[in-house]
C-alpha cells in the first residue's frame, strides 16, 4: 500500500479535528501572504504589513492548537463514565480533542494574536525607512500648495491609494 | 471525578458526538463559525491597538470575511468533496487489494443513503412529540445495525483457507482526507479570492468605505 493509502487508513482509525484545522492553517500560512503580496492595487509596504500579520497569526494558531488539543486531551479519563464499557474512553478524547479545537478558535488563538501582534509589528516598523517624513519636511511652497490640495502626496510620491489595513492591534484579515 | 455530572460524561464518550467530531465537514464549520465569533471580539476589546472607528473597521471586516468562508463552505463543499474522492477512490482502486475494501466502503454508503431516506419519511409519520422521539431513536439503532453487519462481514475468497474480514478504514480514511483536501482549497485558495472579490463592495453599502476618487486631469 502506497503512501496514500497509509495516510487513508491512518484517518480511518482516527481523524482527530486538530488534523484538519492544523492542515488548513498551515496552508493558510503560506498562501494568504502570497496571495497578499500579488495584489498589484496595494500599496507596497501595505502589502509587506498585511503579509507579516496574516503569516503571524497562522504562526500562533498551529502550536495553539496542537497544544489545547493536546493538553485537553488529557481531561478524557474524567469524562469517561466507566472506562471498561466499549470505547468511551476513546469517545471522550477525541469530543475533548474538539472542544480543545474550540477554545483555540474562539478565544485562545485571537487573545494570543492581541498579546503578540503590537510587538511583531513594532519589530517591522523599525526596520522600515522614514520615506514619507524626509518628502514632506522637503516640500517647496509650490509642492505644498499642491499637497493641500490633495493630488501630490496621493500621485506623484505615492502612487497606489491609500491602505485600510491598520498597522498597530491584532489580529486582522 | 464525581464533580462532572452523569448525563454530560455520557454525552461526551458517546458514539454519536464521537461520530460528528470525527467528521470533517462538521468539525471545520463549527470552527469557522467560532472564528465569526471570537476574531471581531477581539479586535474591537484590543483597546490599545487603533482608534475605535479603526477596530470597528477592521471587526466588520473580519466578520465578513470569516462569514463569507462559512458560506462558501457549507455551499459548495460537498459537491468538492464528493468530487475529490471520486478520484482518490479511483486512484486506490488500481490496486486490486484496495479495490475491495473501497467498494464495500462504497456499498455501506449507499445503503446508509437509502436507510436514511426511509427514516426521514418514518419520522415525518409521526403522531406527536414523544413518538417522533421514539421513531428517531429507532432510526439511529438502524443505522448503528447496519454499519456493524458491514463492519462484521467476512470477505469470501476462494482458493483460501484465510476469510479475513473487509477493512472499512481504507473507505472512511478516504472520504476523511477528501474533505481534508476539499477544505483546504475552499478556506485556502477559493475564499481569500472570493472574498477579495466581494468584502469591499459589501463594505461600502454598509457605509465603511468610501468609494475611491476619480483622479483629476
Amino acid at each position: 500500500m502506497g503512501l496514500v493509502g497509509k495516510l487513508c487508513e491512518t484517518l480511518g482509525k482516527a481523524n482527530e479535528p486538530v488534523y484538519t484545522v492544523v492542515a488548513v492553517a498551515c496552508f493558510k500560512g503560506i498562501l494568504r501572504p502570497i496571495f497578499t503580496m500579488m495584489d498589484k492595487h496595494q500599496d507596497p509596504e501595505t502589502k509587506k504589513y498585511a503579509a507579516i500579520r496574516e503569516g503571524s497569526t497562522e504562526l500562533i494558531a498551529v502550536p495553539t492548537y496542537l497544544f489545547l488539543s493536546w493538553a485537553v486531551q488529557k481531561l478524557a479519563p474524567a469524562f469517561a463514565p466507566d472506562k471498561t464499557i466499549g470505547r468511551t474512553l476513546e469517545h471522550s478524547q477525541r469530543t475533548l480533542g474538539f472542544l480543545g479545537v474550540c477554545f483555540a478558535a474562539l478565544y485562545a488563538i485571537p487573545k494570543l494574536c492581541n498579546v503578540a501582534m503590537p510587538h511583531v509589528m513594532k519589530a517591522f516598523k523599525r526596520d522600515k525607512p522614514k520615506e514619507k517624513q524626509e518628502y514632506l519636511g522637503t516640500a517647496t511652497p509650490v509642492f505644498d500648495g499642491i499637497a493641500k490640495n490633495g493630488n501630490l502626496l496621493s500621485n506623484a510620491k505615492h502612487p497606489y491609494p491609500k491602505s485600510q489595513i491598520n498597522t498597530g492591534g491584532g489580529l486582522r484579515i | 471525578m464525581k464533580i462532572i455530572p452523569m448525563p454530560v460524561k455520557r454525552f461526551m464518550s458517546s458514539t454519536k458526538t464521537a461520530e460528528f467530531v470525527e467528521n470533517t465537514f462538521f468539525a471545520v464549520s463549527v470552527e469557522t463559525a467560532l472564528k465569526m465569533a471570537g476574531r471581531p471580539t477581539f479586535i474591537m476589546l484590543d483597546k490599545e491597538a487603533d482608534s475605535p472607528e479603526k477596530r470597528k473597521y477592521a471587526a466588520v471586516k473580519e466578520m465578513l470575511y470569516q462569514g463569507l468562508c462559512l458560506g462558501l463552505y457549507l455551499s459548495f463543499m460537498t459537491p468538492v468533496k464528493g468530487f475529490i474522492y471520486n478520484k482518490l477512490s479511483k486512484f486506490l482502486s488500481k490496486n486490486p487489494e484496495n479495490k475491495v475494501h473501497i467498494d464495500h466502503f462504497n456499498r455501506m454508503q449507499d445503503n446508509l443513503h437509502e436507510l436514511e431516506e426511509e427514516n426521514e419519511l418514518m419520522i415525518k409519520s409521526a403522531r406527536d412529540k414523544f413518538h417522533k422521539k421514539e421513531l428517531k431513536k429507532e432510526a439511529y439503532d438502524k443505522i448503528l445495525k447496519l454499519k456493524e453487519s458491514f463492519e462484521t462481514r467476512v470477505l469470501k475468497i476462494e482458493d483460501s483457507i484465510h476469510s479475513p474480514k473487509y477493512d472499512l478504514r481504507l473507505g472512511k480514511g478516504a472520504k476523511e482526507l477528501s474533505a481534508i483536501i476539499g477544505s483546504i482549497l475552499m478556506l485556502t485558495i477559493v475564499a481569500p479570492q472570493v472574498s477579495h472579490v466581494l468584502i469591499h463592495p459589501i463594505m461600502n453599502v454598509l457605509g465603511f468605505e468610501k468609494k475611491p476618487d476619480k483622479a483629476k486631469p
